[in-house]
């Protein structure tokens, strides 16, 4: 009884390794990379929008003009996973907005005096350094068709008191925030007008087709320079600033001063016009953004980045389902180690048994994403968040079948197993677990099929994989793009079944199999 | 093997002796206080209607369940947690339907104890012809799933893989309760003939009074957890101890006459 106890704890310290030893080798990996910081590629991150992606691939772009190696961790999640990564030296730098910041990073560092002396100083407390403003303002702002500006004179907000027979399409957002509508229209003293609430991209059709006069906008957007607007000018500073600059690391910006130096050229060269039609270039006309980024670098600085050719789709089709593969295969692989001998002692033990699938079952309730996000400060971004988040929620179905195969097997079995005389370990090998294999297997079967379409969300991450070409065709609005990483998510899926029923063949018992004909 | 039979038929000499065990489930008393000593190289019938305690008390002699009071010896062992193991492989046994494996074919089934002592190859495969002999078993059917085998086949399987190790005691529970009556008939023919050849200490389950007779030496009597009669299937007949032995004798007697007329 004392050395099955023993065996016991041995299992579950075995476990505890696992998690334990998995952020500790994360750790070692950084401390390997402080020390390589000088010759090593920079790490560009950027948000999971067009603009962010843009304004990314023009740092990376202008980085490698300055001689040094860089490399864009494009479309990672959002605000919170980009800045943990910065600060945990999973990234070198990435675009942000001082609105983001002020309202949404740093709130708590809010000072007297400019906005960007005491944005700065918080920043710097944390290592962390600013390239800007680049130039343009992405905030709230109100548009009109060129031809109705030109036709009535406008040119900035206060200029729409004059013409209170303008009609208003709004979207509902902007009309219900503290600091959209209701502000403006008080400061500058709008009357009530004829204003409607709309959908953001029926308020573009509304202006198109003259429905509407004025509507709100953000003021890069791509549709400015489409449906050919004119933003009217925040003439009275109501909408608070969202300028665009550049995080960096301070101490990889002192390994890399060559880097920041070509940064700096880019403070205040890129305005809302020209930001506006790279996102135009790229959502409109579905140009690469890394084709935008460079047609922007030769026209301002005259620069020619060297050629990369892209890869054909391929080759990316392979790339990407080789490291999908990569992915849920590894996750399973710990999986499988892990969560059978935790079924086994959950099937042993029923009281640390129901501890262990609640704990387990508690695990699947977290939403992936924020499991993701948890993640990156142990882990940092890459591969690895999204190994332990998929390795995770492959416990909950291995462990559960497990437990049931085990404690499914008939009294009368386990009773003709122990009369034999067999020790407890040949019991649980020779009889007991090819008795729960069929179970087992099939809890196996489906973790790995709901890790294909969860191994997805590592591209948020930066885990690369089938994610990459569905988040940037969900972004790009790009069916193809969509379907290339897809179609072949969908083939793994029926590939991983197929693949499992030929594993009974060979796993499960013949009597077992010939029980189920 | 051959001495436990020498000394078995030594006047007196016992395999298992139960002293004062008693065993409860929850409020049911399954046996009361109890003395038995169950005699070596002999068939024993532990005989009485459903509930009575005759399987506890099989159970209670192959350690499957630890007594509340008392202690069950095993040719002079006291039973404990630590020791019963290693005496289980010196005994067999065989419960209602077999018992067997589905996981394994009927060869595997009747050999796993002998692998795992790391019996060769050729000796296993001629025990197994031996057993097969004994047991009636064709050959063939050795390569067979439990599922592909009939209730009597089974039965039979389970049979040889109680007493593959040669056990120096066999515990057979209600081993023909879920066969049909001609197959029942067969195997009740086929039970005592292997008895006879094995010489073993037997102890048997059953609620049939004439599968009793026709298989034990000493049938003991058991109603509500207590032993009310031991003796040959000839003293209950003609010596019954109390009224319960005359009724419950009289019932069996009745529904065999009955099935007689038929």
């Amino acid at each position: 009884m004392r050395l099955r106890r023993g065996c016991a704890v041995t299992l579950v310290l075995a476990g505890a390794l696992v998690f334990a030893s998995a952020p500790a080798a994360a750790a070692r990996t950084w401390r390997v990379g402080r020390t390589w910081r000088v010759g090593r590629p920079w790490r560009v991150g950027s948000k999971a929008f067009t603009e962010s992606v843009v304004l990314g691939e023009v740092a990376v772009q202008m980085a490698r003009a300055a001689g040094h190696e860089a490399a864009h961790r494009a479309a990672l999640g959002g605000t919170r996973l980009l800045w943990d990564a910065l600060l945990h030296d999973q990234l070198d730098a990435y675009p942000e907005y001082t609105g983001t910041l002020a309202q949404e990073v740093l709130p708590s560092a809010r000072g007297t005096g400019p906005e960007q002396d005491w944005l700065a100083r918080a920043l710097a407390a944390h290592g962390v350094g600013v390239v800007g403003p680049l130039g343009f303002n992405n905030t709230y702002a109100l548009g009109v068709k060129r031809a109705l500006a030109r036709r009535l004179g406008l040119h900035a907000i206060s200029d729409l008191r004059a013409h209170p027979a303008l009609r208003y399409g709004l979207s509902s957002e902007f009309m219900s925030r503290a600091d959209g509508w209701p502000l403006v229209r008080a400061r500058y003293g709008l009357g009530p007008g004829d204003v409607k609430g709309l959908d953001h991209d029926l308020a573009y059709r509304g202006l198109a087709s003259d429905a509407i006069d004025v509507t709100d906008l953000y003021s890069t957007d791509p549709e400015i320079q489409r449906d050919d607007l004119l933003v009217l000018q925040d003439d009275l500073g109501v909408f608070p600033r969202y300028d665009a600059v550049l995080l960096y690391r301070l101490d990889s910006g002192q390994a890399a001063p060559e880097v920041l130096a070509a940064w700096q050229r880019l403070r205040g060269r890129i305005d809302a016009g020209a930001m506006a039609a790279m996102n135009a270039r790229v959502k409109v006309d579905r140009v690469p953004e890394r084709q935008v980024a460079a047609a922007f670098l030769q026209a301002t600085f005259g620069l020619v980045p060297a050629a990369t050719p892209a890869p054909s789709r391929w080759q990316a089709v392979a790339h990407h389902t080789g490291r999908h593969l990569l992915l849920v295969g590894l996750s399973l692989l710990a999986a499988i180690l892990v969560a059978v001998p935790l079924g086994i002692l959950a099937a042993r033990w029923p009281r640390l048994g129901q501890v262990l699938l609640a704990t387990v079952g508690l695990v699947q309730t977290i939403p992936s994403l924020a499991l993701l996000v948890f993640m990156i400060p142990l882990l940092g971004i890459g591969p690895a968040p999204a190994l332990v988040a998929l390795f995770l929620y492959s416990l909950l179905p291995i462990v559960r079948n497990t437990h049931a195969g085990l404690g499914g097997i008939p009294p009368a079995l386990r009773e003709s197993a122990a009369a034999l005389g067999l020790p407890r370990g040949a019991i649980l090998q020779r009889i007991e677990l090819p008795l729960a294999s069929p179970l087992i297997l099939a809890g196996i079967k489906s973790a790995a099929i709901i890790n294909v379409g969860t191994a997805t969300l590592g591209a948020l991450v930066g885990a690369g994989g089938l994610g990459e070409p569905i988040f940037t065709g969900i972004r790009l609005d790009d069916l193809a793009l969509i379907m290339e990483g897809a179609v072949p998510a969908s083939a793994l899926a029926l590939l991983v079944q197929g693949l499992f029923e030929l594993i009974e063949r060979f796993v499960v018992p013949k009597g077992l199999r010939l029980r189920n004909d | 093997m051959k001495e436990a039979s020498q000394t078995g038929s030594a006047a007196g000499a016992c395999i298992v002796r139960l002293e004062s065990v008693s065993k409860r489930f929850g409020a049911t008393a399954a046996l009361r206080p109890t003395d038995l000593d169950i005699a070596a190289a002999r068939t024993t019938v532990l005989l009485g209607p459903s509930g009575c305690g005759k399987t506890t008390l099989l159970r209670l002699m192959i350690g499957l369940i630890a007594p509340d009071a008392g202690r069950v010896t095993f040719d002079g062992t006291t039973l404990t947690p630590d020791n019963v193991r290693a005496l289980r492989a010196r005994m067999g046994y065989v419960v209602q339907d077999g018992g067997l494996f589905p996981h394994l074919n009927a060869r595997d089934n009747v050999s796993l104890m002998a692998r795992h002592l790391g019996w060769g190859r050729p000796r296993i495969d001629a025990r197994l012809r031996e057993l097969a002999e004994l047991v009636r078993l064709p050959p063939a059917l050795l390569d067979r799933h439990p599922i592909a085998m009939s209730g009597g086949q089974r039965q039979r399987v389970g049979l040889m893989r109680a007493l593959m190790l040669q056990p120096e005691l066999l515990l057979l529970d209600e081993p023909l309760g879920a066969l049909d009556p001609l197959v029942r008939a067969e195997l009740q023919d086929d039970l005592a003939a292997v008895f006879a050849a094995v010489g073993t200490s037997v102890v048997l389950v059953t609620h049939d009074l004439s599968e009793a007779a026709l298989l034990g030496h000493t049938l003991v009597l058991l109603q509500e957890g207590r032993i009310v009669q031991q003796g040959t299937a000839q003293d209950l007949l003609t010596r019954p101890a109390d009224p319960f032995v005359t009724r419950f004798v009289r019932a069996q007697r009745r529904f065999d006459e009955s099935e007689g007329k038929r």
